[in-house]
């Protein structure tokens, strides 16, 4: 990464240096997947490395501000800034009070008969406790059937993390878009969308058949870290870090995290959570790519984010919100 | 996998489950309590540090026992927290290396007012914060602060400043990397109590 001569250099400034070049390299240069891969990598290779990553990205978010400095060729960009730390702040008391609030459901009780519905609107998040002590966490718009035994569950519509206890003589499966993911004790997500199906596994191991059919072919054996994609066009499995993984999870906490993410990818995501979509009205907002921390119900602080901080212009309406250069 | 692992491993499970908090909200809690009091404990460790060479070191290991320790548990308030950890390794250290860090144990005792009132209100006016900025930007080396003005500022793009001031691409990624590990030490280095403190 860089080219220092090792003279007296310490291991923390080495490791520091190695950060910086990161961010850098992030910031100004071409950036690949691969980059993004052995990025993610590094930052996993010893807890200081995570570490001198956050203290020079904190600081290197602080320079933006900088930007104001910029000759008035886009008089937008100088727009007062507020507080960063006061719009986090407020994300993360929303997220703890709607938390505490879907915390309630944890208790819930099913009956033990029949097959059971959870569904939740936009915006929702529901925790389901079943009998053994297994735990499902159905994310925004979503449907999800369990069966009678709880061994069984059908994933309809949207999104749910599954934390099952493992029970040898009763495999957990989830049938969902035509497939049918076996657990073997495990925690993992998945995540249907039209024509796209994802799931994600954070431990142990789970098995993922080409139909619901007992005798099912394997398309795939996951393991810790593995991300299973299925399209009309075939399955495909990468593997992430743990902490980009993790990061796929942050709805639980009613948090987005993103990390060099388009701003359309972004929208997309938000507008699982809202009523008000937010629409990138210029296609060439495409290729901007920012880290961001946002509440799942956060439209209007990302519109504050679009406007004081990236100096794009910012229309508010009732049913949506219209960003543009 | 056998059953009579079962319980063992569902127990501890269960017990993680109870204890992790989200990489999320660490890092959160991370930069916004432990790293603004950089400027303090990198003090503390000089004055009870003899090898001034060491002290980069022992500031990083103070946030690294910091951060795994609060994996389990987020501290609250941070301040007395983290010099707790900090008084501990200067004391491991020099029980390891047959020092007696004299000045250590004095420093605890005069700490522990400071221990037990909650850190300096850090709002920083917008306004301040950009003079802290541009007064870190003016103490880089002129090429340096040029690359990284043109980066940061004009939003060039590497390869466009590598043009624009006739120097290689990797003179650029040198200029930009050595940039921002200055002004990361710089800006951590000020107190960042711009109000609320005598």
């Amino acid at each position: 990464m860089n080219n220092e001569p090792a003279a007296p250099a310490s291991d923390t400034h080495r490791v520091r240096t190695e950060a910086a070049a990161w961010i850098q390299k992030r910031a100004f240069w071409d950036w690949s997947a691969e980059d993004e891969t052995a990025f993610e990598h590094w930052l996993a290779a010893a807890p200081s490395h995570h570490i001198a990553y956050l203290r020079v990205q904190a600081v290197w978010g602080r320079t933006e501000r900088l930007s104001a400095l910029r000759r008035p060729m886009n008089p937008r960009a100088v727009a007062p800034a507020r507080s960063h730390k006061r719009f986090f702040l407020a994300g993360i008391a929303v997220a703890a009070v709607i938390f505490s609030l879907v915390g309630g459901f944890a208790a819930f009780d099913l009956p033990g008969f029949g097959e059971e519905r959870f569904t939740t609107a936009i915006g929702d998040h529901r925790i389901v406790t079943l009998s053994d002590g297994s735990r499902i966490e159905l994310n925004t718009n979503s449907v999800l059937r369990l069966g009678k035994t709880q061994r069984q569950a059908w994933l309809d519509q949207g999104e749910a993390y599954f934390d099952i206890v493992h029970d040898a003589q009763h495999p957990f499966s989830v049938f969902v878009a035509g497939k049918r993911v076996e657990d073997l004790g495990t925690k993992f997500v998945v995540r249907t969308e039209t024509g796209k199906l994802t799931i994600g596994l954070f431990e142990g191991k789970a098995s993922l058949k080409a139909s619901a059919a007992p005798q099912a072919a394997e398309l795939a054996v996951l393991v810790p870290g593995d991300v299973a994609i299925s399209t009309a066009h075939g399955t495909t499995v990468t593997t992430k870090t743990e902490r980009a993984l993790r990061n796929t999870l942050s709805w639980r906490q009613n948090m987005l995290i993103f990390n060099n993410t388009p701003l359309t990818d972004i929208a997309d995501q938000l507008n699982r959570y809202n009523h008000r979509k937010v629409v990138i009205a210029d296609s060439s907002l495409a290729q901007l790519k920012i880290d961001a921390s946002i509440p799942t119900n956060g439209v209007e602080a990302f519109g504050r984010v679009a406007k004081n901080y990236l100096g794009l212009r910012v229309q508010t309406r009732e049913s949506e919100i219209i960003i543009s250069r | 996998m056998a059953e009579s692992h079962h319980s063992d491993r569902k127990s501890a499970e269960e017990a993680r489950r109870e204890t992790l908090v989200p990489a999320s909200d660490l890092d959160v809690w991370f930069i916004q309590e432990v790293l603004p009091l950089e400027a303090d404990v990198m003090q503390f460790l000089r004055r009870s540090w003899q090898n001034a060479s060491d002290v980069e070191d022992l500031c990083q290991e103070v946030y690294v026992r910091t951060y795994e320790t609060a994996k389990t548990r987020i501290p609250k308030p941070a301040r007395p927290f983290v010099f707790t950890v900090a008084r501990n390794l200067v004391i491991d250290r020099a029980r390891r290396e047959h020092v007696v860090p004299i000045e250590a144990v004095a420093d605890l005792e005069q700490l522990g007012v400071a221990l037990d009132t909650p850190g300096p209100d850090r709002v920083v006016l917008a306004r301040d914060e950009l003079r802290l900025l541009q007064a870190a930007l003016d103490r880089l080396p002129p090429r340096r602060r040029e690359v990284v003005i043109l980066g940061r500022i004009e939003g060039l793009k590497g390869r466009e400043i590598a043009a624009r001031l006739g120097i290689t691409e990797q003179t650029v990624g040198e200029h930009l990397t050595e940039g921002i590990r200055a002004l990361t030490d710089m800006l951590l280095a000020e107190p960042q109590a711009a109000e609320g403190k005598s």
